[in-house]
């Protein structure tokens, strides 16, 4: 029989958890319901009927909720319940939170796995974004930065139009005198020198500007004076510098002995020191004077319009003036182009100093670093790809521990819980792990990645928190964007349960199942894909290293000459030595400096190769290798005027078979042919270019090349050294094994072969951390099963198997995908790298993908078997019995 | 039917008028604007009382509970001076607009 107030009183009880519709709410809707009912009834309707129709057209629960929320929020408003109601509030998140805490710790494998997966990802994302702060607002710190542009010009070279930062010596002075907008005008310059105080000297990089650069770019300084860039006695120090000579004293007053092209000799005195330049600088320096110093120290003629200068910074009194002045530029085309028609300028332009264009990078020689965009694209993209990885294992080991929750859900949802409280609760769980996870991210940060990055890269990072508002920003940006983008899709699907489903024990997760598992496939193909190219990376950086570059580097060490005299003097004393093999000297260097030459072809064209103007016995005791002809030779006088070497590219060049005895035109005196050798690659990573050897006869050597017996190194560089500090002692000696050559580059490109490997290591964590989550879940769901067998005589192998088959499988489906897309993908990249350079890379082998899937299956092995040994320590007994 | 736009527009107006002339609870409301309107007037219920009780916040109504004798005791609704002002005020608005369109469409308008 239908009980009316039974019914009413379960009608009422739906609004009880709605803070928005009051008690007196709920009486007035009870009585127009009993006031419906009793008309309805009247009109012959069953109270059963009648009571339906009325709650039916009272409308929906939802429905009725949201008018009420309105109202309640008007109220709120206007009778200053904000506070009341911002209690509420919190009382609600407390008490969330107070859940969320509880589960963390109910469910510790999951959450730690979670939080360690997500900061990793977090702690990339930091120092990615802590990077791209830095990089794309170099210099931008300046002062005057919206008025302050850098010169370059356009030019034709080899048909093709390049764009240079330098830019002739007058042009500076020229550009203020004849244009009103222009505030000031700052040349850069460089040139090295040997710097000394007291007993130590270094090779140093000296910087020449105008008087006005410190109006120009605001550089703090630490002690002295910006007035002592107009004394031409004084110079200026970087921070770094100030500590390298004179510790973290201050050094203002103090001498210091500048010689510079081993000629011109100068004692400065120190007119102040910078602060420590901000990690976002781009125009550095160590030393500064003023630019027409120059003129004591070899650069005679500053009003030379076919000189150029490093750099011209140009300070306009409105941002606007540039494009005036800009339209103006032609009338200095043309002086220029008089003065050097060999590289004759088409057009100058400005970019702004403190705001670059995006295709500053491309531009030559630039007095500043500036922002590469691969390199951005490149840091941005491990980001998303790091953060991809752990939100996918969080959205799996999220939905794997549902299962576990089913009755809570179920729990909640029949006590008056709806679909909006439950995805609110699962969402605070949600942020409060990611905000876990962030703050462990920024240890890791700043404990491991920032050093690792600064270690490997030349741009040093820093990691500020205060006065640092877009880090800020950034962070609770990326706390939202991590919290949602993992939380979201888990909180829907686990808060649409049906309790009725979940109760009965029919709710079951398998339908997802296709989804974990497409997850953690797409996550190992992803691990797989940078663990490939890791190990193939490395492979190649060990492979170039082993290349033959044309000649012989091992046991050959070298030596700086800085003055023309030094050559004779120490060739006479080093070729004593019995582990000296053979010695020669050079002008220009394998590996260290080249010179160019026009060839004139005898069908009028010309071409520019390479040119080494060598000793007679340099290119023996190089190792180079002879293919036709003859070396030079010291004993015929005549080598020096007419005889020429070729490289195998030359010659083909040439288009000629034969090439010994032909007659060869460079810069208008004519040579023959003596000798070809093989091509011989000069710098790292180069494609060697058609090259000519000429020989000496009056040597202003600045290399002196030594070919020691195998094993002799150390004591031959033991003897270079007395021998040089008894013949010179007031000079550095600067010495070095031929081998070491190329170590800069190379380590270049170690660095990001490095940085690849660290990457593959993460993503291999990352995605091992997964697959440990779900295996651990999968034993646990099967750990009845497993018993059973157990209980009648399956093996612990057996049984291993039989629950981790799926994801071996998964393994070596992921493994399959990987290796196809590795080997396309490193075709595509080997076709266009061996166009542009023949020795970059090794021919690819199956070895790398061998080492990469040994790594791979080991670790996973290594996340599956902890948890296999947990099936194995159960009894039996006790799993039967709790269940 | 009416269209949504129109019962929106002439919800308030409506309203304030249905009380003008004494105390109502709210089914009383409801059923005497299907009789009105010869049931082209529907008003749910989820948005009679919300529109009440916001009627009620901004001043222009007040609410009183009643004891009957068919039941528990009913939530009447009056108008308050301020909304005897307001229906004025909003009586004059719709006269105004009733006025051009007799101009309009004298005629038919007489015709009902």
């Amino acid at each position: 029989m239908f009980d009316l107030e039974k019914a009413l009183a379960s009608w009422r009880r739906q609004f009880t958890y709605t803070r928005t519709v009051s008690p007196a709410d709920l009486d007035e809707m009870e009585r127009h319901l009993r006031d419906q009912m009793a008309d309805l009834m009247a009109a012959g309707e069953t109270p059963k009927a009648a009571f339906r129709e009325a709650v039916a057209e009272m409308g929906g629960l939802l429905d009725a909720e949201d008018e009420y929320d309105k109202v309640y929020w008007q109220k709120v408003r206007r009778q200053g319940m904000v506070l009341h109601e911002l209690g509420a509030w919190q009382a609600m998140l407390m008490n969330y939170v107070k859940l969320a805490y509880r589960t963390l710790l109910r469910n510790k494998v999951p959450s730690v796995i979670n939080i360690v997966g997500l900061s990793i990802a977090l702690a990339c994302c930091v120092v990615v974004y802590v990077f791209l702060a830095t990089w794309h607002s170099m210099d931008s710190y300046h002062e005057h930065g919206d008025r302050l542009f850098l010169a370059q010009h356009d030019v034709e070279r080899e048909y093709q139009v390049e764009t240079w930062g330098r830019v002739p010596l007058p042009l500076g002075p020229a550009m203020a005198a004849d244009f009103p907008q222009v505030e000031r005008t700052v040349r850069v310059n460089w040139n090295s020198a040997t710097v000394q105080h007291d007993d130590q000297a270094f090779d140093e990089l000296i910087t020449f500007v105008d008087v006005g650069f410190f109006d120009m770019l605001t550089f703090p300084l630490k002690y002295g004076s910006p007035d002592a860039l107009a004394d031409p006695n004084a110079i200026i120090l970087s921070d770094a510098v100030a500590t390298k000579y004179f510790g973290e004293a201050n050094p203002v007053g103090e001498t210091l002995v500048l010689t510079f092209g081993y000629q011109y000799r100068e004692a400065v005195t120190v007119g102040g020191v910078t602060e420590a330049f901000p990690s976002n600088t781009g125009f550095r320096f160590g030393f500064l004077m003023r630019f027409d110093r120059q003129r004591d120290f070899g650069l005679t003629d500053l009003d030379d319009w076919a000189t150029m200068t490093a750099g011209l910074l140009v300070q306009v009194r409105e941002p606007g003036d540039i494009e005036t002045i800009t339209a103006q530029m032609e009338r200095y085309v043309a002086v220029q182009n008089a003065a050097d028609p060999d590289w004759p300028i088409q057009s100058f332009a400005f970019d702004n100093f403190a705001n670059p264009s995006p295709d500053a990078h491309r531009l030559r020689s630039r007095i500043a670093e500036a922002a590469h965009p691969a390199l951005s694209f490149f840091f941005i993209a491990v980001a998303l790809f790091m953060l991809a990885l752990s939100c996918f294992n969080y959205i799996n080991i999220a939905l794997g521990s549902a299962a576990r929750r089913l009755k809570e859900i179920g729990m909640r949802k029949v006590i008056g819980g709806n679909k909006r409280q439950l995805v609110l609760q699962f969402m605070t769980e949600n942020v409060l792990l990611c905000l876990l996870a962030l703050a462990l991210g920024i240890v890791l940060a700043e404990a491991f990645l920032i050093p690792l990055f600064n270690s490997i890269f030349i741009l040093q990072l820093d990691l500020t928190f205060a006065d640092n508002l877009g880090l800020w920003v950034f962070l609770v940006g990326l706390l939202i964007f991590v919290g949602v983008a993992s939380g979201a899709y888990p909180a829907l699907y686990v808060a649409s349960f049906q309790p009725s489903s979940i109760f009965r024990g029919r709710q079951k997760l398998a339908d997802n199942a296709w989804f974990t598992r497409a997850f953690l496939t797409f996550q190992f193909v992803l691990a797989f894909i940078t663990v490939m190219l890791g190990v193939v990376l490395t492979m190649n950086s060990r492979y170039l290293i082993r290349q033959d570059w044309g000649y012989n580097p091992e046991g050959t060490l070298v030596v700086a000459l800085q003055e023309q005299s030094q050559y004779t003097v120490l060739r006479d004393a080093l070729a004593q030595h019995p582990d000296v093999v053979s010695l020669a000297g050079a002008v220009q260097h394998i590996g260290r400096s080249s010179a160019r030459v026009v060839h004139q072809k005898p069908d009028g064209e010309t071409q520019t190769v390479m040119r080494y103007r060598v000793g007679p016995n340099y290119l023996q005791t190089m190792g180079l290798r002879l293919r036709a002809g003859r070396f030079f030779d010291a004993a015929r006088s005549s080598d020096a005027a007419e005889a020429v070497v070729v490289t195998e590219r030359f010659a083909q060049a040439q288009g000629w078979t034969e090439a010994v005895g032909r007659s060869v035109r460079l810069d208008s005196t004519t040579y023959t042919v003596i000798g070809v050798v093989e091509d011989v690659t000069f710098f790292f990573l180069a494609r060697p270019q058609p090259t000519v050897f000429l020989t000496e006869s009056d040597p202003s050597f600045t290399y002196l090349a030594l070919r020691l017996r195998d094993g002799a190194g150390d004591q031959v560089e033991a003897f270079v050294e007395t021998t040089w500090a008894r013949l010179f002692p007031d000079a550095v000696l600067t010495q070095f094994f031929q081998e070491a050559v190329f170590d800069q580059s190379y380590r270049q490109y170690n660095n990001v072969v490095q940085a690849f490997s660290y990457i593959a290591a993460l993503a291999l964590l990352i995605a091992c951390m997964g697959l440990f989550g779900l295996a651990s879940q999968n034993i646990a769901r099967r750990m009845k099963e497993v018993s059973i067998r157990k209980v009648v005589g399956a093996s612990v192998p057996h049984l291993a198997f039989l629950v981790n088959r799926g994801f071996l499988g998964l393994l070596a489906l992921a493994a399959a995908i990987a290796t196809a897309l590795c080997v396309i993908g490193l075709n595509i990249l080997m076709s266009i790298v061996r166009a542009e350079i023949p020795l970059a890379h090794m021919p690819l082998t199956p070895l790398p993908f061998v080492l990469a899937y040994v790594l791979v299956f080991a670790t996973a092995a290594l996340a599956i078997g902890s948890q296999v040994y947990k099936l194995v320590g159960a009894n039996p007994a006790d799993v039967l019995r709790s269940e | 039917m009416f269209s949504k736009r129109l019962l929106a527009a002439s919800l308030e107006p409506l309203m304030l008028s249905l009380l003008a002339d004494g105390p109502k609870y709210g089914y009383q409301i409801i059923k005497r604007a299907r009789q009105l309107s010869n049931d082209r007037i529907r008003w749910s219920n989820s948005k009679l009382y919300p529109l009440l009780h916001r009627l009620e916040g901004n001043g222009l109504v007040e609410a009183f509970w009643q004891a009957s004798d068919s039941g528990p005791d009913r939530k009447y609704y009056r108008l308050t001076p301020k909304g005897h002002a307001a229906l004025a005020a909003t009586k004059k608005e719709w006269l105004s607009m009733n006025a051009i369109f007799a101009q309009l469409w004298g005629p038919e308008l007489a015709m009902g």
